[in-house]
């Protein structure tokens, strides 16, 4: 909603509509339509069924909820969680060297070795992809906003 | 259609007339940063809160699914909504909500 939320635009009103199944079928219609055309519309839809989502599954903080944020904020546990993932992704970094050290020096057909170089880059391309269409369409997931 | 009821019967209310079974399912997995977090958890116990997050999302989106169908159907409520889970793939949520859609008789 806009920041002066005592007014709210007309796409904003046709949108809490539209979440609430308050429109008729036609105007429904016609809503949907532009669902499928303007981001926009879209982004606020997404953050009115998050709210109501929020509403849905309110519940009042347990103990354990406040002990976790206390434990995950120490400066102690930031720097285990830290000094765990530098350590991690180094290794990573290694085994990846390791590998392509592996490769350029086995004494293998060039065609042995082209099919291992496209079989990992065809995998990382795959993946890649599917990294990128849930990077780009997150923001449109209400449910992960969802705690328990 | 807010009303979602798990008996079949609503006190109060005569059912008019049902419309069939409406249906959502989802099924949700974790990034691996959160896998690999949730492994460890697995290992010294207590609550995995990754997984726990996950089965509620999918859930809730099962839920909205199967609320999405009703209001197709121009519902009143659901009745005898059940939910039940599966495993299709390790490290993923599969969950699907069911029930019958009605109508009520009017006031």
């Amino acid at each position: 909603m806009t920041p002066a939320a005592q007014h709210p635009s007309r796409d904003e009103l046709l949108a809490m509509a539209y979440v609430d199944d308050q429109l008729d079928p036609a105007a429904k219609a016609e809503f949907e339509g532009r669902l499928s055309r303007e981001e926009a519309l879209r982004e606020e839809v997404t953050a009115l069924r998050r709210l109501d989502l929020i509403a849905r599954t309110a519940a009042p903080p347990e103990n354990i909820d406040i002990a976790w944020k206390e434990v995950d904020e120490s400066p102690s546990q930031t720097s285990l969680i830290g000094l765990g993932w530098v350590a991690t992704v180094l290794g990573a970094i290694g085994m990846a060297a390791i590998g392509i050290q592996l490769i350029t020096q086995a004494r293998i057909p060039l065609w042995e070795r082209a099919s291992i170089v496209f079989l990992v880059s065809g995998l990382t391309v795959l993946f890649l992809a599917i990294a990128r269409r849930r990077w780009r369409t997150r923001h449109m997931d209400p449910y992960t906003s969802v705690k328990r | 259609m807010k009303h979602i009821y798990t008996c079949d019967q609503v006190p109060g209310k005569t059912i008019a007339e049902g419309l069939g079974m409406v249906r959502g399912s989802s099924v949700r997995a974790r990034h691996m940063v959160r896998d690999l977090g949730a492994f460890f958890k697995g290992l010294v116990g207590g609550e995995v809160d990754e997984y726990t997050k996950l089965l509620a999302e999918a859930r809730e989106q099962a839920l909205d699914r199967m609320i999405d169908e009703a209001k197709a159907l121009g519902a009143d409520a659901i009745v005898g909504m059940r939910f039940c889970g599966t495993e299709i793939q390790r490290g993923a949520a599969e969950m699907l909500a069911y029930g019958t859609a009605v109508r009520f008789e009017k006031d």
